[in-house]
């Protein structure tokens, strides 16, 4: 309790005091601000600098996120996945509201990054395994793969430039071998070693031999400048006896899955320097794209192990999932899902000439599905041989690309539009669903990045990135072209036709990094948006 | 009903009945330490003006029953009554907050708070700074960096 000031009777009739200054304690002007609406609030942190510090605070700001973006988000959460726990990681309540009002409204800076000289060239990759796995972008952290496929150069992003800053040679890869694969996530430091400003990776790296090693490293900023700590191997597997290159990857400390583009399925304890393999399976049909994710399973000492699968084949696609959960001892359940050719492309094809019709639902048949990894205890029925399934009539568009995150998969295809699945897992049953299909683009969509937690959807063509609200989307029961906003790669008059695809992109909760490639020359160049500018 | 003796800071003395008194946490919690007594409870931080509203408050509001809702908290909707012993210049208003506060009489704060935030909304940082009586210390530096800092899309 502050003292009360004493102050001489003014014969003024009106009487101003800022109550902020030696008279209200914080917590009484921070009592009073509770009562104000975001926008007050940064009115009020501008008047001056005790009321820039009060109006900053973070409990002010929490609530005021949590009504605003929250609530609505886990309601939809809760819709969709109601296993799922959800807990808010934020430090800087304001700092998350205004970053999350700026991604809702494209808010954001961009600059342009050119001369990676080192960029793998992704025309070589196998089976048109793309160079999804040669680039990987999470929290201002972007590793790219050598030219030469032995190394990977890590470069640290911000939001006006994106510098060098390391780079790990794998020299266990020999004279055959080559990167294949990588994936890099965040890691929660499992001691008090990690101190503010720091952040802890875990790179994994596949390579050309269905073999991998794992990789730790920190960074540190202080006064701007970030620089590279501890890079380390902590473990390393050599599957040496024939090339079968790895296509996707996860890791969830101390599992590992990795599948290989000849589909063998493999999970490790990763916990030793030699790993341990937990399972593997093996699959008769070459799924082209698949995504691998692993989660905490909500039993004890328990994954789940989630491969989504697509594959096009004489103008046909089809998309799946197999959920595998898994102990140290090995798979302890397995359950599949898939959809042939979701919905017929009649639907789906934007026409000029009649009123678009609404897309159906697909007619859900995972029993009649292609076969998926087998020789494993499934419950799915016997596959129909592949020609059953193609009535030559439908010409179903080309699947170019495909994300997921807890509980959707998302594919985008060459006919300009997006399509929405749900993976359902319950005790009663496991089921990939079609929600919706998306239109808004106008040209082929050639990536996709999902973040179901933030409720953001992006998604790049020639003619630029659209972000989508996956909220506002799931207002609409049928069809949705409800992107909030578009960014230009560069700026360009109305007519100019774009040249430059967006051909990856990743994002983290701050950022949007895309790699952009020139129609005419191949040149290609990175972009990067900040949507805290 | 027994009456309860208050004592100002600057010794003005109030003779108020006890429920009106129990209002205030502090009042109630002092009178359950002491028990039955005959002296009057001195508030050192409260003048005789002050606490003058503060009884009045009080004693409206004696029957009202005590509110634990958190939902209301965050509505900046006053009752009639309250808006209209509320017009007073600010600093009574900040007066009767900060007594409110010492006094522990978390409803009264809670109108006060209302109407000083209601004075601040849909203000300009520039109307804020009049309507308090504010210097602008930033540096010009420091202006565009919170300008920076600011700079977002408003709510649509």
């Amino acid at each position: 309790m502050p003292l009360l000031k004493k102050r001489k009777r003014q014969p003024l009739p009106i009487i101003r005091i800022d109550f902020t200054k030696h008279l209200f304690s914080d917590e009484l002007v921070l009592g009073t601000f509770a009562y104000l609406a975001a926008h007050d609030l940064i009115e009020c942190g501008k008047v001056n600098r005790a009321w820039s510090r009060l109006a900053r605070d973070t409990g002010l700001w929490r609530p005021l996120f949590e009504e605003r973006f929250d609530r609505p988000l886990s309601t939809f959460k809760a819709k969709w996945n109601p296993m799922a726990e959800y807990q808010l990681p934020y430090a800087n309540w304001k700092d998350q509201y205004r970053i999350h009002q700026n991604w809702l409204t494209g808010y954001c800076t961009s600059y342009r990054l050119d001369n990676v000289a080192a960029l793998a060239d992704e025309s070589n990759t196998y089976n048109g395994h793309k160079l999804q796995g040669l680039l990987q972008y999470t929290n201002d952290i972007l590793c790219i793969c050598s030219q030469s496929r032995k190394q990977v150069e890590i470069w640290h992003t911000d939001k006006t430039t994106t510098r060098l800053i390391g780079n790990i040679i794998d020299d266990k890869l020999d004279d055959r071998q080559k990167i294949t694969y990588m994936k890099l996530k965040t890691r929660e430091c499992d001691d008090s070693e990690s101190i503010g400003n720091q952040q802890n990776y875990i790179l994994i790296i596949g390579n050309s031999y269905g073999g991998f090693g794992v990789w730790k490293f920190t960074t540190a900023t202080d006064t701007s400048r970030t620089r590279l700590s501890g890079i380390r191997r902590t473990c390393h597997y050599q599957q040496n006896h024939h090339k079968d290159p790895v296509v996707a990857m996860d890791v969830l400390h101390p599992m590992l899955i990795l599948c290989t583009a000849n589909m063998k399925l493999q999970a490790f304890d990763i916990d030793q320097l030699s790993p341990r393999q937990i399972f593997k399976i093996e699959s008769p049909v070459r799924w082209c794209p698949v995504v691998v994710h692993l989660s905490q399973h909500h039993l004890p000492s328990q994954w789940k192990a989630l491969l989504c699968f697509g594959v096009n084949f004489g103008g046909q696609s089809s998309l799946g999932a197999q959920e595998m959960i898994f102990s140290t001892h090995g798979i302890t359940s397995s359950r599949h899902s898939s959809i042939f050719n979701p919905i017929s492309s009649m639907h789906d094809r934007p026409n000029r000439f009649y009123s678009p019709p609404t897309s159906s639902p697909p007619t859900s048949s995972p029993p009649t599905s292609p076969s998926t990894p087998s020789s494993s205890p499934s419950n799915h029925t016997n596959a129909t041989s592949l020609s059953d399934l193609f009535p030559d009539s439908i010409n179903n568009p080309t699947m170019t690309s495909m994300v997921y995150s807890d509980p959707f998969i998302m594919t985008a295809y060459s006919t300009n539009t997006i399509r929405q699945y749900r993976v359902k897992s319950t005790d009663d049953g496991f089921h990939v669903d079609f929600v919706k299909t998306l239109f808004g683009h106008t040209c082929q969509v050639s990536s996709l990045a999902l973040d179901v937690d933030e409720g953001r959807l992006i998604s790049g063509s020639r003619a630029g990135l659209k972000l989508w609200d996956l909220l506002s989307l799931d207002q609409y029961t049928k069809r949705a072209n409800d992107y909030v906003v578009t960014l230009q790669p560069e700026e360009s008059g109305a007519m100019d036709i774009p040249m430059d695809d967006i051909i990856w992109m990743q994002v983290d909760k701050v950022k949007i990094i895309a790699l952009l490639r020139n129609g005419n020359d191949n040149k290609k160049w990175f972009k990067i948006w900040s949507f805290d500018p | 009903m027994s009456n309860v003796r208050l004592l100002s800071s600057d010794n003005e003395e109030f003779v108020v009945q006890k429920e009106v008194a129990e209002r205030s946490v502090l009042i109630k919690n002092m009178l359950e330490d002491v028990g039955e007594t005959d002296s009057a409870i001195p508030l050192p931080n409260v003048t005789a003006k002050v606490l003058k509203k503060v009884i009045e408050w009080c004693d409206h509001h004696s029957s009202d029953p005590v509110t634990t809702d958190e939902t209301e908290r965050r509505t900046t909707d006053i009752d009639e009554w309250d808006q209209k012993f509320m017009e007073v210049d600010q600093e009574t208003l900040f007066d009767i907050i900060l007594a409110a506060n010492y006094l522990d009489i978390k409803p009264l704060l809670d109108v006060g708070c209302k109407t000083v935030a209601n004075m601040i909304k849909g203000k300009t940082a520039e109307e804020i700074r009049k309507i308090f009586n504010i210097v602008n210390d930033f540096t010009p530096e420091e202006e565009a960096q919170i300008r920076k800092e600011n700079e977002w899309a408003e709510d649509r």
